[in-house]
Parts: C-alpha cells; structure tokens; sequence
C-alpha cells in the first residue's frame, strides 16, 4: 500500500516537472518576452538593457541552471513582467480561482447525482425518451454561449447579478457547475445502466428487493466510485481556472493569468501557474484514488494483490 | 480647498468604470513604465502641465515655464503642493522622476517623449532646468502625460507598486488583473475630485463591458463597438466618442519579397483606407492620409486617398520582376480579423495572394525572433502606436528616424530622415514643422516600412446620473467626469 502511495507520488512529481522542463524549451522557440515587457515600439537600447536585466543575454545551459537552482527552493524567479516573484503572482490569484471551484462542486455532485439517477429511473417509456434528451442537448451548448446569454438576461435585464468582477462569481459558478452536473447525469446514467445487468443486481431483484431500492442501497456505493473519480478530475481542471467563464465574466483566476502570461511570454508566471495547476491536479487524483479504494472493493484486491 | 463632500443619495459616492485600453490588463500599475496605462496613473499623479482639447499646454505642478535660452527649459514647480504621504513636492522629486524615465534600464515608454532632454538640473528647492540637445518648442507639451513622484520612493525602486502621488485621488486597492479603487484625497490642492471613490475595472470582453453599464453596475463603460451604439441609446445612455490616439497599420519584416520596396509600396495602393476604415467601423475611424490623425499638430497629408490604384499596385509588382500572384502572409491577431479580411478581398483585386495567419497576442506578432526566423517576408497588422504626444514626432521618430523600431525588423531608415526629425524637433513655427513633417513622411514612402490604415476613435458610453465633457486626450479624463 505504501509502496503503491510512494510509486503514485513519484511518477506525479515526474510528471510535474516534465512540464516544467517542457515549457521552459518551448519559451525557447517561441520568444523574445522584451517586446511584452517593454511595447512593441521600444529603442533597441532599452531592449539590450531589459534582456541583460532579466538575465536573457545569458547562454541556454546557464539559464536552465540557475532556473534549476531556484527550482529547488520553490522559486520560480521574477515575473518578466511584473517584477515580482512569480510564485507571489500565482498565489494571488488562486484563492479566487479555488473559491469558483468550491462553489462549482456541489452544484455538480449533487446535480449529477440526482440527474444520473433520474435518467436511470425514468429510462422508459415516451416521457423518460424526451427527459433523456434534454442533458444530451444541453451539452452541446457552448459555455460561451450559455455565459453571454446568462448576463444578457440575469444580469442586464434583471439586473439580478453582476456582470463582471470579482463579485460576479455566482453565474460563472453555477454555469460551471450545471455544466459539469450534465456531464456528470450523462456519465453516471450509462454506468447504472451496466451495473443493473451485473448479477449482484438480477440478485437483488430476485430476492424481491424494490427497484427503488436496489438503486439507492445496492447500487449507489459503485455509482458513487465514478463521481468520485470524475469529481476530482473536473475539480483539478477547474484548478487550472476556467479560461471561458474568466473571459466572459472578466473574473480574475489562474486560467486567465496563465494565459496573459503566455501572451506576454512571461514564462515564470507560466512555470508557476503550470506547477501550481499540475501539483493541485496531482493531489486530487492521488484523493480520488484513495476513496476509490475504500469505495471499491475490487480496486482495493487490485492494489494490495 | 473645499470639505468632502458628504455621501448622499443625490450625489453618488462612486463611480465605476469599465474599460480595458486605460488600464490595459491590470497586471503592473508601475505609473513610470508605460503612458498607455494612463489609469490609475492620471487619478493619483499630477504631471507638471496639462494639455486642453485645443492643444494648448495649461499649467498643472509646474506654475511657470520659462525658456531661458534656446536649449533651456525652467520649470517652477507650485509651492505647497503635498504627495499623498504628506511629504511637500520639491524640485528633486521632478529631477529623479525624469532620470528614471530616461534610463534605457527602466524601459520605460516615456523615453521618446524626453528623448532631447541631456541633462536635468536642480537650480533651487522649486526650480528645475532642463537643458536640450537641440533647440525645442515641443518638450513641454510632451510632458502632459508624465507623472511626477516622489523622489525618495523613485530611488528605492518601491514607485513601482506603492503609488504616492500629489493627485486628487489616492490609490486604495489594486487588485492585480482585475480593478483599481481610488479614493478621494481630501487635502487635494487643486479643484475638489467629484466622486468619494472611483472603481476602475479591467474587462477584457467587450460585451461584457457593455452588460456592466446597461446593467447599472457601471457608470461609464469605456472602448465599446460602433455595433454597441444603437442599444446603447435605445437604453438612454450618452455615446461619447473621442478620435484615437492608437493607428491600425501595416508593417513589413524585410525578406523576399516584401523586402522589395516596389513590393511594400504595391501593397500600400493596392488598400483602399477609406473602405476598410468605414466598412470595419461605420463612421468611426478617420482613414490615415498622414501619419498622425488630422487634429494632432504635424499632420500633413503624405498618403492622399487617391493613392488607392490597384493598376499602379500591378505595376509596381511586375516592375518588381514578380508574377501575380503575389503570395503574403498577414499575421494578425482575432480583434483585427474582419478587417483582414477585407484587405485580402482588397489585394486580391491588385494581384496579391494575402494568407491570414492569426496569432495569440501582440506579443507573438511583434516578435522580432519569430518574424526574421521565417524564411519568407510578412506583413504584420495591429492597432498601437499610441501617440500620447499628439504630434507627429511620435510616428516620425518611432518609425522613420534612426532609431525606427522596424529595423528589428530588417529595415534600414533613410538617412535623410534623422537630420530632418531633428530640424523638426527644433522648429519653431507650425506651418515649418508641418513642411518637415511631409517631408519625412515622403521620404518614408518610398522605403514604405509601415502602411497606415486608420485611427478608430474610442467610444464610451456614459450611464444618465454621469456628465462627463471629453478632454480631447482619447480616454476618460476624470477631472471632468461629475455627478448631474
């Protein structure tokens, strides 16, 4: 088990710092950042001084050391841009980044959990067709669209939310969330549907245990193992910041700035938004995976096998 | 100075505006690193003069302006004026704020507009000299957008984040990437700020600019779309529009073929300016027929209209020894992509075979490494070149003098022009300076490093409860924002 812990944590950290490591190259290929740091129409003279500021006359190997150096310390260097720490950068705009979160994810398990049974149960006759149908046809929605028509009418017409800001968390949340609750629905409906053929279920059902029942007592604990897993990983891509709802609802995250920061080839900030993504990525899998195992008897005879 | 104003329901205790082009992201609020970031920079900062719409300079922090000899400026800063931590502004505070501009190291954009200053000089407590390289009427009109700060912060590098002015507003929140609140600085020196606190927000989509004031979240919304107009007054708003101070314009990195001249100028009859000004934006753009729009003082008309001659475009290209047709690259970015397209119909019809390629940011698109590593000659298309001089010495230094930017870009100025900017800089009479003006623009033709298309004007809306008269500066000028 332990073994297990140290290999899952060993190839995460791999993982991590392969990014790194490929995102310092591509800064590479891609990049003069002085024409972001200083407009494009600056002297010559001031762009000699700003790339001898930033240690970027310096050959490759040597500024891939000393990146390496301040790695070991957690130091992901000054922002290009910003002149100040990177890591500092980050930080300020994650709280914001894991409140939208926070407020997606009920809204996602528990609108998924209820749309996933619904569809389960309600999967017949003519009425059950069309309820069907209507997750599949809210999925197609871009989030984009949804967004603008959401402040059109929430916000300009009702006048019931902000349209922007810090402030106007509550619509991108909820977006996000009923987005990720539809998805879920869909995800989890299909998967009671094959969990109703396997023979614990026919069991049950012989047994003269209600449908109903079945679902809730019998069914629920396995069910409960794939919104564990997909809750987590929809949790670590909303870590990364949702770059749409950012967009449209000028909400200040992590998707955002990492973006900004690849326009102004910033790549410290990039380095640590990447980082700070990945590692919060990382740990939530690692979370899911242990609730899988007590979730999931045949999980668990896996691992410990 | 008069007491706050109490907060009543008659007079709102804030005003919130949503923008991007004043504060551009938000990420750095550094107020001596760029002038195109002018908030919250204008709210907390005095400059030493001011410029009115009719392009007079008024005096601001700098009581007198004296020339004393052809090459000297003498600046008499206003006695009793304090910076927000109570220390008196004195003449070294000006003398450290223009050092630090003017060293490369800074990389600050203020550099070109105090590029003829040599040396600074502390005369006495409130006197400043500023001694030229060459003889110049310009210099203190440059200075209208040059925030004055604290000597003591300057040095220590803290400016940059700790902003300390003398302005009728003091910073209370930065939040990075997203908004600045300022608040009213009760002992301001000067006429009495008209709002408790002002919120400004940086949006970056502009539909969501819009929903923030017809929303009532926002008393003025700033850089909205000629699209956003008629909404705008079916819901009683005011539309301000200001001419622009940024220019759309096409460069060129030098490689075949567009290392060719004959290439370069071919493109340039091959657009129509008028078209693509009024088709992208109705009546809100002014085509360039000269390098700087028609109210900024050197404006001289080097690129008439009547340039527009897909047959001369033809020409020149077969003289250039190509076959038709020409294959270019257009790199972009999505902003600009319906006027791309417009200029790929336009060419077509001379004999050019424009490939759109769009890119992530301006950034990207002015990468020198990037443009010179392809092996074939591009042209790029933004709209920058903010020209917060309101002259022409903003496009003739940065583009066409000796220290272009475009020969990052392969681009050899004419040697004639330099000697010319200088005469320029140095001329006293406008219709002289004007004459110069075409000159070097003409000169710059033939070479044809940039083609200019048009200056969109900036347009704001202004919710009812907000009166605010324009300033002729092409952004908010808060000092005449007030409640009504």
């Amino acid at each position: 088990m332990a073994r297990w812990a140290l290999g899952r944590l060993a190839v995460g950290l791999a993982a991590v710092l392969l990014t790194l490591v490929a995102l310092f190259l591509a800064a590479e290929g891609m990049s003069d950042p002085t024409a972001a740091v200083l407009g494009p129409d600056a002297t010559e003279a001031q762009r000699v001084a700003v790339r001898a500021e930033l240690g970027l006359d310096r050959p490759l190997p040597e500024r891939a050391a000393v990146a390496a150096l301040r790695l070991t310390r957690g130091d992901f260097g000054q922002s290009y841009r910003l002149g100040r720490p990177a890591s500092d950068v980050v930080a300020s705009a994650l709280p914001s980044t894991l409140w939208l979160a926070a407020a997606a994810l009920p809204i996602a398990l528990v609108g998924g959990l209820a749309l996933g049974f619904a569809l389960a149960l309600g999967d017949r006759g003519r009425r059950g067709a069309w309820f069907g149908l209507l997750p599949l046809a809210a999925q197609g929605v871009p989030g984009f669209v949804a967004a603008i028509v959401a402040v059109q009418i929430l916000a300009v017409q009702l006048r019931l939310f902000p349209a922007s800001g810090r402030d106007a968390w509550v619509l991108p949340a909820a977006l996000l969330g009923l987005g990720a609750a539809t998805r879920l629905g869909l995800l989890l409906a299909a998967r009671l549907a094959t969990l109703v053929r396997e023979p614990f279920v026919t069991a049950a059902l012989a047994r003269g245990v209600g449908e109903r029942a079945v679902y809730v007592r019998h069914l629920m604990r396995p069910a409960c193992s794939l919104v564990v897993s997909y809750a987590a990983l929809q949790l670590g891509y909303l870590l990364g910041g949702s770059l749409v709802m950012e967009t449209v609802f000028g909400y200040p995250g992590i998707g955002r700035l990492a973006v900004e920061a690849l326009s102004a080839r910033d790549l410290p900030v990039l380095m640590a938004a990447a980082a700070c993504s990945a590692l919060g990525f990382l740990a939530l899998r690692f979370a899911a995976d242990l609730a899988l195992l007590w979730l999931d008897p045949r999980v668990r005879d896996g691992v410990l096998a | 100075v008069s007491a706050p104003t109490p907060a009543s329901s008659a007079v709102p205790a804030r005003l919130t505006v949503s923008q991007i082009e004043e504060t551009r992201d938000l990420a750095s609020i550094d107020p001596l690193k760029t002038m195109d970031t002018p908030v919250p920079t204008l709210l907390v900062f005095d400059t030493l003069v001011r410029r009115t719409p009719g392009g007079e300079v008024t005096p601001l922090l700098a009581e007198k302006i004296e020339r004393v000899d052809p090459k000297t400026w003498r600046f008499r800063l206003r006695d009793g004026v304090k910076f927000h931590d109570g220390s008196p502004l004195v003449a070294e505070d000006m003398a450290a704020t223009l050092a630090n501009v003017m060293d490369p190291k800074n990389g600050s954009s203020y550099v070109r507009h105090v590029a003829t200053v040599e040396k600074v000089e502390v005369k006495d407590a409130r006197t400043v000299d500023l001694l030229t390289r060459v003889p110049t009427d310009l210099l203190p009109a440059f200075l209208s957008v040059l925030p004055i700060a604290p000597s003591v912060l300057v040095k220590d590098g803290s400016y940059k984040t700790k902003l300390v002015g003398t302005g009728p507003y003091t910073l209370a929140d930065w939040r990075q990437g997203e908004s600045v609140l300022l608040r009213r600085n009760p002992s301001y020196w000067g006429a009495a700020p008209a709002y408790q606190e002002v919120l400004v927000k940086a949006v970056g989509e502009p539909s969501t600019r819009l929903a923030d004031l017809l929303s009532g979240s926002a008393g003025i919304a700033g850089d909205l779309l000629p699209e956003h107009v008629p909404q705008l007054r079916a819901k009683g708003m005011t539309v301000v529009r200001e001419s622009g101070v940024r220019t759309a314009y096409i460069a060129f990195s030098h490689k075949p073929p567009t290392d060719d001249p004959r290439i370069r100028q071919a493109f340039y009859h091959a657009l129509d300016r008028k078209a693509l000004a009024t088709t992208a934006f109705g009546d809100y753009a002014e085509p360039a027929i000269s390098a700087v729009p028609k109210s900024f003082s050197g404006y001289a008309e080097a690129f008439p209209l009547t340039d527009y001659d897909p047959a001369k475009a033809k020409a020149l290209v077969q003289a250039a020894g190509k076959t038709a047709p020409v294959r270019i690259t257009l790199d972009t970015t999505a902003e600009m992509s319906p006027v791309a397209q417009l200029i790929q119909a336009q060419a077509r019809d001379a004999g050019f075979d424009v490939q759109i390629n769009m890119v992530d940011s301006r950034a990207t698109l002015f990468d020198a490494k990037r443009l010179m590593a392809s092996a074939e000659g591009r042209a790029f298309m933004t709209t920058a070149l903010d020209n917060r001089m309101f002259d022409a010495l903003r496009p003739l230094d940065t583009v066409y003098g000796a220290n272009s930017f475009m020969k990052q870009y392969g681009y050899q100025p004419d040697p004639r022009n330099q000697p010319l900017i200088d005469r320029y800089t140095a001329e006293p009479d406008a219709q002289k300076r004007r004459d110069l003006s075409l000159e070097v623009q003409r000169n710059g033709k033939e070479g044809m490093p940039v083609v200019w298309l048009y200056y969109p004007d900036h347009l704001f809306g202004v919710a009812p409860g907000v009166c605010w008269t324009p300033g002729g500066l092409g952004q908010i000028t808060y000092w005449d924002v007030k409640p009504c």
